[in-house]
Order: structure tokens, then C-alpha cells, then sequence
């Protein structure tokens, strides 16, 4: 299992500063901070491992080619890359009701169910809010993720964590603030 | 909440719409708990995007029309000199055993070159050259480089077909790597890859340098 985002120590601005010295190990330090968000989200929207790794590997290429197109003031490094993967789990649903010329496929490219839309979009805003989460300072992660998933109250994380109440509740703030704002900037990205 | 608070909201329309915007977001981060931890990648997968990125296009060698595949020609050579020599040997008397061997033994011919051009910023500066020698008993790759970064893993050297196909033949150093008697044929594997490994890395890693190789 890994991390959704920075497992190896990796960050954006490396990556980014790679991009630019168009260094071909920031490729891989972008698969192995985000390729599982990736694969995760190409999965959801074409339905099977095979094809979903098909989707990844599409990514990662189109990410390398057009390395340029990133502009860290319209979102985040995940943002763009999810955008990206978006549009190929797109294609390849095109490429595939082609070549099986069903009549039901060829209806769902001109339409693609809006149960389907909704879950990319669903599973696009956890896979970022998630990588939001891993960035946050460990203390203050630590207090969102007693209230998020252990649903423990403002005086109980207080007790659980030594902090005072008047800290946890600055940090539980914060940290919403933080999401929702990363959240906003993302939504340009994908 | 309290009935000051909620009255508020009943009569400001940007501190509702942003209560109800904090609510999503909790919702969503509620909801991303599963995504926080996800599985690891399949093994082969960087292994297919890494090829399609930066594997240069298959070299195709200078051979003229008409004539033998170089490893073919080089093999078919070798085996007609050696008879050659053995029908004189026999012819003057001198012929045994030892005496053939010792006649067809010979200083390793060099059979193939490559130029190694970086493929990869930490590597920017630094060149290289490959040399293959044919040494009568099979053919041996020797690889000079030179200011290779310092690493925590080690540099491999493949031999590389340009598509899908990558033969590991070792960690480049100072001594000569032995090629495979069923890759000897350097039209099939046309480039030489030298790649960033990691400790325990089996697949190919990140290439660093890379040449096409030049036959003889």
C-alpha cells in the first residue's frame, strides 16, 4: 500500500524543477508519488484493471510530452495529472465502443452515464483532498484525522492529544481552510 | 449553533454558501478515507511507460544489400578460417590438436562501437564509449565512462532492442561483461542502455546514457 501522494520524499517543486531541466527522473518521481491516485481514478472511470493501467501508462507519456502545460498557479501537480488521466479514460471508452461497435456503447460515448461522470468527479475531489491531507503539518493532520475518521469531539481530541482545546480547535479550522482552498484551486485543474 | 448564529445565516447569503462549502469539503475528506491508502503500482507498469518515453526509435544498421546479417557474416568467417587453417596445417605436418588451436587463437577483433550520448540531467556532462570484442570464444562488451555520479545503488549495462527487450549483462566497472551467445546477433539488439538501479531493482531503472552501436 502506498500514500497517495509523496511516499519517496518527492515533492512538487522537484518534480517541477525537473520538468524544466527536463530531467527524465522527475517522470519517475511523479509515478511514484501519484501513479496509485492515477491507476485509482482510471479504474473507476473505465471500469478494468487492464485498461485502466493502459489509461496510466497514457497518462504518464502525455505528462512527459506536455510537461510545459503545467502551471502550478492553476492547481496542483495531482490536478493537472488527474486532468490528464481524465481525458484518457475518456479516449480509450471512445476507442473501445468503436471497436466493439455495440449500439449501447456508441449511446454512452454520445452520452456517457452521468452516474459515471459523477463518480469521476466524486473520486477526483477525495484523491485530492487525500494528497491535501498527506501535506498538512503531522500535528495538525493528526487532529483533522481524529475528527474526520475517528469522529472524536474538540475536548476529546484535546484529551487524546495533550493539546489544548483553544489548538485543536485553530488547527481543526486551519485545516478545513486548507482543504476547501485546495479543493477551489483543483477544480480549474481537472 | 446558536440562535444568533443561525439567524445570521438566514440573512447572509456568503456565510451560508460558505458553511455549506465547509460541509462538502468535510463530507468529501470523510468520504476519502478509502483513497488514503492505495495499492501499490503493478511491477511492469513504469517498465512500459519508461520504454515508450524515452527509448530512442530502433537504429537500423548500415548493412549492404544483399550481404549477410554482421553476426551471421562475422560467425560464418570464423569457421571458414578455421578450416582453412586446419586442411594447411595438416597438408605441412604439423597438424595436432594443440597446434590447430594455437593457430586460430587470435587477439580479440573488435566488432563493434558505440558512443555514449546521456540521457538524463544528472548526466549531462558526462560521455562514454562502448567497444565489443569478439574474442573467439564469444563476444565481450568493455564500457568507458567517465564523472558518473555517486549513487546509494549501482549503474547497469543492457543491451537493448529498441522496442520491448532489454538483456541485463552487468554492473558496469573496469572488467569486460560477457554478451550471451544468443544475443550475438547486434542487428536484433542495436543499443546499449546504462541505467540508475536501485538495491534489489530486478527491472531496468532509469536510463542515464545510451548509444547505438556501430558495426565493424
Amino acid at each position: 500500500m502506498s500514500d497517495v501522494g509523496h511516499p519517496v520524499g518527492g515533492s512538487d517543486e522537484e518534480i517541477r524543477k525537473g520538468f524544466q531541466a527536463d530531467d527524465e527522473g522527475s517522470l519517475r518521481l511523479l509515478y511514484d508519488c501519484y501513479g496509485p491516485a492515477v491507476l485509482h481514478l482510471a479504474r473507476t472511470v473505465v471500469g478494468n484493471h487492464a485498461d485502466a493501467e493502459d489509461v496510466v501508462q497514457a497518462t504518464f507519456v502525455a505528462a512527459w510530452h506536455n510537461r510545459d502545460s503545467y502551471q502550478p498557479e492553476l492547481g496542483s501537480l495531482l490536478g493537472w495529472l488527474l486532468g490528464i488521466a481524465r481525458r484518457k479514460a475518456v479516449d480509450l471508452i471512445r476507442v473501445r465502443s468503436r471497436q466493439d461497435r455495440v449500439t449501447d456503447s456508441l449511446r454512452r460515448v454520445a452520452s456517457p452515464p452521468s452516474s459515471v461522470e459523477h463518480d469521476t468527479e466524486t473520486v477526483l475531489e477525495q484523491l485530492v483532498i487525500a494528497d491535501e491531507l498527506t501535506v498538512l503539518e503531522p500535528q495538525q493532520r493528526r487532529v483533522l484525522e481524529l475528527a474526520l475518521y475517528d469522529d472524536l469531539t474538540h475536548s476529546q481530541i484535546a484529551a487524546v492529544t495533550g493539546l489544548a482545546l483553544g489548538t485543536v480547535k485553530s488547527h481543526l479550522r486551519r485545516g478545513v481552510a486548507r482543504l476547501r482552498k485546495r479543493r477551489e484551486l483543483d477544480r480549474g485543474a481537472y | 449553533m446558536s440562535t444568533q448564529e443561525t439567524g445570521h445565516l438566514e440573512q447572509c447569503r456568503t456565510c451560508a454558501d460558505s458553511l455549506s462549502d465547509l460541509c462538502t469539503v468535510i463530507g468529501v475528506a470523510r468520504d476519502a478515507e478509502p483513497v488514503r491508502e492505495l495499492p501499490a503500482m503493478p511491477g511492469d507498469l513504469w517498465q512500459r511507460i519508461s520504454q515508450e518515453v524515452f527509448a530512442q526509435p530502433p537504429t537500423v544498421l548500415e548493412v549492404a544489400p544483399g550481404s549477410d546479417r554482421p553476426g551471421r557474416r562475422r560467425q560464418g568467417r570464423t569457421a571458414w578460417r578455421a578450416a582453412l587453417l586446419a586442411v594447411a596445417a595438416a597438408l605441412v605436418g604439423i597438424a595436432g590438436t594443440l597446434g590447430v588451436q594455437t593457430l586460430v587463437e587470435r587477439p580479440p577483433t573488435i566488432v563493434a562501437e558505440a558512443s555514449l550520448g546521456s540521457k538524463n540531467a544528472v548526466t549531462r556532462a558526462v560521455r562514454g564509449t562502448v567497444t565489443i570484442v569478439d574474442t573467439g570464444h564469444g563476444l565481450q562488451m568493455k564500457v568507458d565512462v567517465s564523472d558518473m555520479p555517486s549513487t546509494t545503488g549501482y549503474y547497469a549495462v543492457w543491451l537493448y532492442d529498441g522496442a520491448d527487450t532489454m538483456i541485463p549483462l552487468g554492473t558496469l566497472g573496469p572488467a569486460p561483461l560477457n554478451l550471451p551467445a544468443s544475443v550475438s546477433d547486434l542487428e536484433r539488439f542495436p543499443l546499449v542502455d546504462i541505467s540508475a538501479q536501485q538495491l534489489g531493482q530486478q527491472a531496468h531503472g532509469v536510463s542515464l546514457l545510451q548509444g547505438a552501436l556501430r558495426t565493424e
